[in-house]
């Protein structure tokens, strides 16, 4: 049998070592650059005196974030459905990432920590439901009048990312389509897209959250006059 | 030179090519062996290749009007594991028979003859079986500087496998190493091993890997060729479907345990004992494919994950270079926290530098903002009355843009 | 059934599976005479299972041992034309388990070949027999004496 030479190109090393290292290299850089020029940037409007009464400042900060759970008793009926979905793919994403062994291990590898393990029937389970929650936001999104018109490409690109980690992992973890092997290798490529990505896109909610739920509350905190 | 030997082995030479003149089932007979031994040999040989088990006996009449195969084993970089392993091929009344219908003309390991003589019984073989004899590749092929890192005989490894290779009717590479240059050819491969299907590209290989390889496999694919005259049905990698074609953790007896995510974390810790699965600790089972699981070692007894240690993949591509056996499949390979920590550097140099631009950038658009206001408030303000109780509206405010 | 340890078998539904091929087996020989063979080594067995299925097979009217380049086993079932047959290796690992359905199975057949190398060789030992008669020298006059080489390999 006469064999290519290209065959010895294993996609599996090739993603467990070049590819990984390079787009966490990259994840890193990323962040640290945006969050590094972000919190060196002057802050403004702190120069006008807090209202009579005012509390702190932090505790407004830090309170904002869950305040800002909640939707405001106008908007109730109508976002409450889309409300509940982005907690259940939220939470559910949290729970595949951190309650699958082979997850686990990932980490404890790279980091030396590692936790106990969900069984692995329970976060498949956790990991379908979330698909269908992940699909069910994109369908919203493309047919709600309001966020049809205000979604651009890093909004549904960004979706795309997240989703197609959760896809190849359920293919892996079902050996279905292709030889394990190559659903593995796919699996942890995606991961690596998501990494490349995420400094640049919408992705970046995840620690700017913190900052701008922060800020509005440490604002709302001192402004405004007393009634 | 072979005129010298010629004469002490002639009268081997001709007993030899008599015997192989005679069919194998002659020559069992001769030996007082009936043809229910070629019938339960081809049953046993049916049943690993998972062929259907009514082919037993067109195969064991086949075999026994077959002649004695010429089969010439060659050793190249390698540990000598392959053959130990096939020599140690388990029920040696069952598994012996191979040694009966093959003619193992040369196997340095084996062999009677040595030195120049040996040499002389391998040339030999070669032209009285011209065509028609099987050439078996043990160990791998350093091709650096001209092949000089692996040579016997004052040859190289490389111009004996070439030599050999020219008039075989078919080439079984056993082992990691002859197949995908197994250890020798381990980062950073300072020999420049290879497998044979590197080297040799006119002649059909078949590729039987492991470190070592299951006996059964390699007398099974063997028997193969012999009882059914052709090439069982290969993989993309060259290996016999039949043996290669499932995953060691497609047949795992531990799988329910990895499907519930029960895994041992440790060697000898609780889930050890109970029988848990190893990914944890690094079994490489989802990405091998090898009969361990099913054929097992040492006739049926046990594997290595039955024994409690995880899969080291020994018989896929590069085995010893998949980042460590002790690594689960599902972790990174290599070094990354230098990367990392450089990464981190970087970022907070360039968050750094960006800010200060952007703050400058920021500062001077302010600036200008300012000198505009200033200078449409000098073209259009109204003249002050110095008198009016107006005038002592502050506008210091207005140019405070801190 | 509770095993020695008293403890309970692990069936995986496979052993009364397997009846139900071997029926299907059983009725395709009635109508073609076709003989089938079921390769129980390459089925997800649990010995509990494999017993189980001996069990329900029974034991039947026939049973022979063979000494065939190592042990084999075969007997008849309590079913009429499903046979058992084992092939042990070394130290009594069985190597090949299966289910034969036919009138017999072939290994328990004396090949052609094998008849025909019969004759000869007992004509040889008849002559023998007459020789030593003529000379005296006793019926069980031993045979290695001749150095045959036809001595059947135990």
């Amino acid at each position: 049998m006469i064999m290519p030479d290209f065959i010895d190109f294993d996609l599996l090393n090739f993603a467990r070592g070049p590819a990984l290292r390079i787009s966490l290299g990259i994840f890193v850089l990323g962040i640290t650059w945006r969050l590094v020029r972000l919190f060196l940037m002057p802050r403004i409007n702190v120069s006008s005196v807090s209202r009579v009464g005012a509390g702190s400042v932090m505790l407004g900060g830090v309170t904002e974030f869950f305040r800002k759970m909640r939707t405001g008793k106008a908007f109730a009926g109508r976002t409450t459905l889309s409300q509940i979905n982005g907690w259940v793919f939220h939470v559910g994403l949290l729970i595949v990432v951190v309650g699958l062994g082979a997850h686990i291990m990932f980490i404890k590898h790279l980091f030396g920590v590692s936790w106990p393990n969900l069984p692995s029937n329970v976060v498949f389970l956790v990991a379908v439901v979330t698909l269908v929650s992940l699909l069910a936001a994109l369908y919203h999104r493309m047919t709600s009048p309001v966020l049809r018109i205000i979604s651009t490409s890093n909004d549904y690109f960004t979706w795309f990312v997240t989703t197609l980690p959760l896809v190849t992992g359920l293919l892996a973890t079902m050996h279905l389509g292709l030889r394990y092997e190559t659903l593995l290798a796919l699996h942890i490529l995606s991961i690596c897209l998501l990494l490349i990505w995420f400094p640049f896109g919408k992705l970046m909610h995840a620690f700017l959250v913190f900052v701008t739920r922060g800020k509005t509350g440490m604002e709302k905190a001192r402004r405004g006059v007393v009634s | 030179m072979n005129q010298m030997f010629k004469n002490p082995f002639d009268e081997i030479a001709n007993k030899r090519l008599a015997a192989n003149a005679q069919t194998l089932g002659e020559q069992l007979a001769n030996k007082g062996m009936s043809r229910r031994s070629l019938l339960k040999f081809s049953s046993y040989i049916a049943a690993i290749m998972a062929l259907p088990p009514t082919v037993a006996h067109a195969m064991a009449e086949k075999l026994a009007a077959t002649r004695r195969q010429s089969v010439i084993w060659l050793s190249f970089q390698e540990c000598t594991g392959c053959t130990e392993s096939f020599t140690r091929s388990f029920s040696p009344t069952l598994e012996d028979l191979i040694f009966d219908f093959i003619s193992l003309d040369y196997s340095e390991t084996l062999m009677n003859a040595s030195g120049v003589a040996a040499e002389a019984a391998r040339k030999q073989a070669m032209a009285e079986n011209k065509g028609k004899y099987i050439l078996v590749v043990e160990g791998a092929i350093p091709l650096k500087d001209g092949g000089i890192y692996s040579a016997s005989a004052g040859e190289s490894n490389l111009e004996v496998l070439k030599d050999t290779a020219k008039d075989a009717l078919a080439i079984i590479a056993v082992g990691s190493c002859a197949t995908f240059g197994g250890i020798p050819a381990a980062f950073p491969n300072p020999t420049g091993a290879v497998g044979v299907d590197k080297i040799i590209k006119d002649k059909p290989i078949i590729n039987v890997s492991g470190c070592p390889p299951i006996p059964e496999v390699m007398t099974g694919t063997i028997s193969y060729i012999l009882s059914l005259g052709k090439l069982p049905e290969l993989d993309d990698l060259g290996r016999p479907l039949s043996f290669y074609g499932e995953t060691i953790h497609d047949r795992c007896y531990r799988r329910p345990f990895y499907e519930r995510g029960l895994f041992a974390k440790s060697f000898d810790d609780e889930g050890a004992r109970k029988g848990y699965c190893l990914y944890e600790v690094g079994c490489k089972g989802p990405i091998t494919y090898n009969s361990c699981a099913t054929l097992k070692w040492n006739g049926g007894l046990t594997f290595p994950i039955q024994s409690g240690h995880g899969c080291l993949g020994c018989s896929e591509p590069g085995f010893w270079d998949k980042g460590g056996f002790y690594e689960p499949v599902s972790t990174h390979k290599g070094e990354v926290g230098k990367i990392l920590l450089a990464a981190a550097g970087a970022g907070v140099v360039a968050g750094t530098a960006n800010a200060v631009v952007m703050r400058s950038r920021r500062a001077q658009a302010l600036k200008r903002a300012s000198k505009k206001a200033q200078s449409v408030a000098d073209n259009t303000m109204l003249p002050v009355n110095k008198t009016s109780k107006d005038t002592n509206t502050d506008t210091k405010g207005d140019n405070d843009h801190a | 059934m509770a095993g020695a340890n008293n403890r309970t078998p692990f069936l995986s539904g496979l052993s009364q599976a397997l009846l139900s091929e071997i029926l299907q087996h059983l009725l395709e020989y009635t109508r073609t005479g076709q003989d089938n063979v079921i390769d129980l080594r390459a089925l997800p067995m649990t010995d509990d299972d494999l017993s189980d299925l001996d069990r329900r097979l029974g034991e039947g009217e026939v049973k022979a041992n063979l000494n065939v380049s190592g042990k084999s086993e075969v007997w008849e079932t309590s079913y009429a034309g499903v046979w058992r047959l084992r092939h042990y290796g070394n130290s009594d690992a069985v190597m090949v388990d299966e289910i034969v359905i036919a009138s017999i199975p072939e290994i328990l057949i004396s090949h052609k070949q094998d008849i025909e190398l019969a004759v000869p060789r007992l004509e040889k030992d008849i002559q023998r027999v007459l020789n030593n008669a003529e000379n005296n020298q006793g019926v069980f006059a031993s045979h290695t004496e001749q150095g045959d080489n036809n001595e059947p390999n135990v």
